[in-house]
């Protein structure tokens, strides 16, 4: 027992006097909850929910459109926005800025759509017509990279929402008309309701995505996985940089190798082109996965479309930008146990701030605000351009400009914390 | 043995090339060092003053923490003085460090080895560093290993290797580019007689073909054998220098360079 107790006693002591080591192994599992949960709980959770926002253009103008953009004010789910820096959106400024990523949802209610609607419900109070409103008057545009679940769980909302605000719109302005007569409107609704709208739409609501080019990819949940787990892949390249490092500064190689007639940079070049080199074979190996291992399994296979060039210059731009983060770690950080915590949980915080688990406009809006921070979400957005929205490099420069920055930020701060330490 | 060993041994082309390009018989020259640590309250260094001639084998004893060590990472350039100058062969470590780097060679306390990498990669490494290459570099590493009787175990990783056998390896690292101006901090710490004695055999070697080596020992007889003059500090002063010899002639009472050493420093412990 007395033995049993002293080896207790000691391993605390040993975990007490590393303060900071214990500081970042309760911390960042905290941090790690408190941001995940954060993030989650904007889906889970039915209260304090974010709304979503949809670019919205009424060009009806009329009960319809009135009533589904009231709706839409109303509700827990949505806000519309209906102006682009100050300026009155239009089908193809909305379009563009959904194309752009800027944001995901828009909707169309199309001029007439009102009036087409309510000749339809005329006809079938005669009984010469079926209540479907044809698509063609409401147009509801998507972001491409939108992953599958979530876009049809948007799409499905947002149509029954559009269904619901819809036909109550349109039987009140009927009602205003005749309230004898919506009252049998109503009741012949109520009837198509039961009989219909379970499985098929009261009105018709056109989808399309929003694309910058002809060429794009079809937005299969590989094409948008892949490439986000990718980015986080290529990330944990810190954790053996990071601790490479450390085992060079505390060995005394890295002071004997500073009297050594070799410039700093030279050294630093060549940790930098190894890891680089060692992200760029896991992008490959990741990307080799997507376009052949996981169709094996019956999922489409990963089309890397006819510029991959991008790939390789954003990949490039990602290994750079893991690389100066786990050489600022294995500065900063003062032990191998210290980074072995450190590193990976910081990755999967900065992974779920980026994006990749939860898409960043399912988030709150202050964690929203936080993820602009994240050099995974930069990454992220990067290849979901080049794999999805297939564009070309000057829409990618702000991403990878993001990153680059952040590689000579990090590498600056390893710089100043190491020659202050050795 | 030791004959056939000193042959392997030259002076490199750089020593040659500055000791020639300047009649300088002075290769080490401290001037007024003074180290403070960042949040130190005490002075490491309270102003030392050295001037260590060519093929001096120069011991720098000391009791822990009286700034032998952070004298020698000064006069490496891995450390910047608070105050004073540190020349090798009339080179300022400060301002043409890059100069002072292709004379130097240290050894340091540490196993500074990659464990992972055996000793040849080791070797070949560092001698890269040292911008050596292709046929002179295999041959440099064949002299060291040869040495230091590591030749069975050169494809061998660090990680697998005896105590002694990586206070070996840790020593040939340092030498690799034969550099005429060598630092050797506690190059024998905790090695079995055996090693101890083919480093300094090695050392001696090296002496006699014009090396300048400033060593740090705890063991007074290795001290007392191996080196030409001796700088004992304390509390970060040197409190004496001259040859072992005559240290323990000028040192009333004392026979030997152990209780000169006790004299000159005291016995309380140091800690």
């Amino acid at each position: 027992m007395l033995k049993l107790l002293s080896s207790c006693r000691k391993e605390l002591t040993i975990l007490y006097r590393d303060k900071a080591g214990l500081a970042i192994l309760f911390i960042m599992p905290m941090a790690l909850v408190l941001v995940i949960t954060l993030i989650q709980n904007n889906i889970l959770e039915e209260s304090n929910r974010s709304k979503i926002q949809i670019l919205f253009i009424n060009e009806d103008r009329d009960d319809l459109g009135y009533a589904i953009e009231k709706g839409l004010n109303d509700s827990d789910f949505f806000e519309i926005q209906k102006t682009i820096q100050g300026t009155p959106l239009t089908g193809d400024s909305l379009r563009k800025a959904i194309s752009r990523g800027d944001s995901q949802i828009g909707l169309i209610i199309h001029q007439g759509a009102s009036k087409a609607f309510r000749d339809k419900l005329k006809g079938l109070i005669r009984g010469k017509d079926q209540l479907v409103l044809k698509s063609g008057k409401i147009t509801l545009i998507l972001d491409p990279t939108i992953q599958g679940a979530l876009k049809h769980s948007i799409e499905s909302a947002l149509r029954l929402f559009v269904q619901g605000e819809g036909i109550r719109g349109l039987l009140e302005g009927i009602g205003r008309i005749s309230e004898s007569q919506a009252t049998e409107n109503e009741k012949e609704l109520s009837v198509a309701e039961s009989l219909q709208l379970g499985s098929k739409e009261l009105i018709g609501i056109q989808k399309e995505y929003a694309t910058l080019n002809e060429s794009q990819l079809k937005p299969t949940v590989v094409q948008y996985t892949v490439p986000a787990w990718t980015m986080f892949g290529i990330f944990f390249i810190v954790l053996p940089l990071s601790g490479s490092v450390i085992r060079e500064r505390q060995g005394g190689t890295l002071a004997r190798l500073f009297t050594m007639p070799v410039p700093f940079a030279t050294i630093l070049l060549g940790r930098i082109t190894t890891y680089g080199f060692v992200s760029m074979v896991q992008l490959g190996l990741m990307l080799w996965v997507g376009a052949a291992i996981l169709p094996l399994f019956g999922t489409p296979v990963l089309e890397m479309g006819n510029r991959p060039d991008l790939i390789v210059i954003v990949g490039l731009c990602a290994a750079l930008a893991a690389t100066g983060y786990g050489l600022m770690l294995g500065t900063i950080l003062k032990s191998y146990d210290q980074a072995a915590v450190f590193g990976p949980i910081s990755i999967v915080i900065a992974a779920a701030l980026g994006g990749i688990m939860i898409p960043v406009f399912m988030m709150p809006k202050f964690m929203q605000s936080i993820s602009i921070f994240s050099p995974l979400r930069w990454g992220h957005e990067a290849f979901v351009d080049v794999f999805v929205r297939c564009v070309d490099i000057t829409a990618l420069l702000p991403n990878i400009t993001r990153l680059l920055v952040f590689f000579a930020g990090t590498l600056l701060i390893s710089l100043i914390f190491l020659f202050r330490k050795e | 043995m030791c004959r056939q060993r000193s042959r392997s041994f030259s002076r490199s082309s750089i020593a040659n090339s500055l000791i020639t390009a300047k009649p300088v018989t002075t290769a080490i020259t401290v001037k007024g060092l003074v180290k403070k640590y960042r949040n130190a309250d005490e002075f490491a260094l309270k102003g030392i003053n050295l001037s260590i001639s060519e093929g001096t084998i120069f011991g720098l004893l000391g009791p822990n923490g009286s700034g032998k060590t952070t004298t020698i990472s000064i006069m490496c350039g891995l450390l910047q003085p608070t105050q004073g100058e540190a020349y090798i062969y009339g080179k300022d470590v400060q301002r043409e460090l890059r100069q002072v780097k292709k004379v130097i060679g240290l050894v340091p306390q540490e196993l500074a080895l990659y464990p992972t990498l055996t000793l040849r990669e080791n070797l070949r490494y560092f001698g890269n560093m040292h911008g050596l290459r292709g046929k002179l570099l295999r041959e440099r590493i064949a002299v060291c290993l040869q040495i230091t009787q590591l030749e069975r175990f050169a494809d061998r990783k660090i990680a697998t290797f005896s105590g002694g056998m990586k206070r070996r390896a840790n020593f040939i690292a340092g030498i690799i580019h034969e550099p005429p101006v060598l630092f050797l901090d506690e190059p024998t710490l905790g090695v079995d007689p055996q090693s101890r004695n083919v480093i300094l055999e090695t050392l001696n070697e090296l002496r006699k073909v014009g090396v300048t080596m400033i060593y740090t020992t705890h063991y007074m007889e290795e001290a007392q054998q191996l080196c030409t003059r001796l700088g004992i500090m304390d509390a970060g002063t040197v409190v004496a220098e001259e040859t072992p010899r005559k240290l323990i002639k000028n040192t009333p009472g004392c026979s030997d360079l152990g209780e000169v050493f006790l004299s000159l420093t005291g016995r309380e412990l140091r800690d």
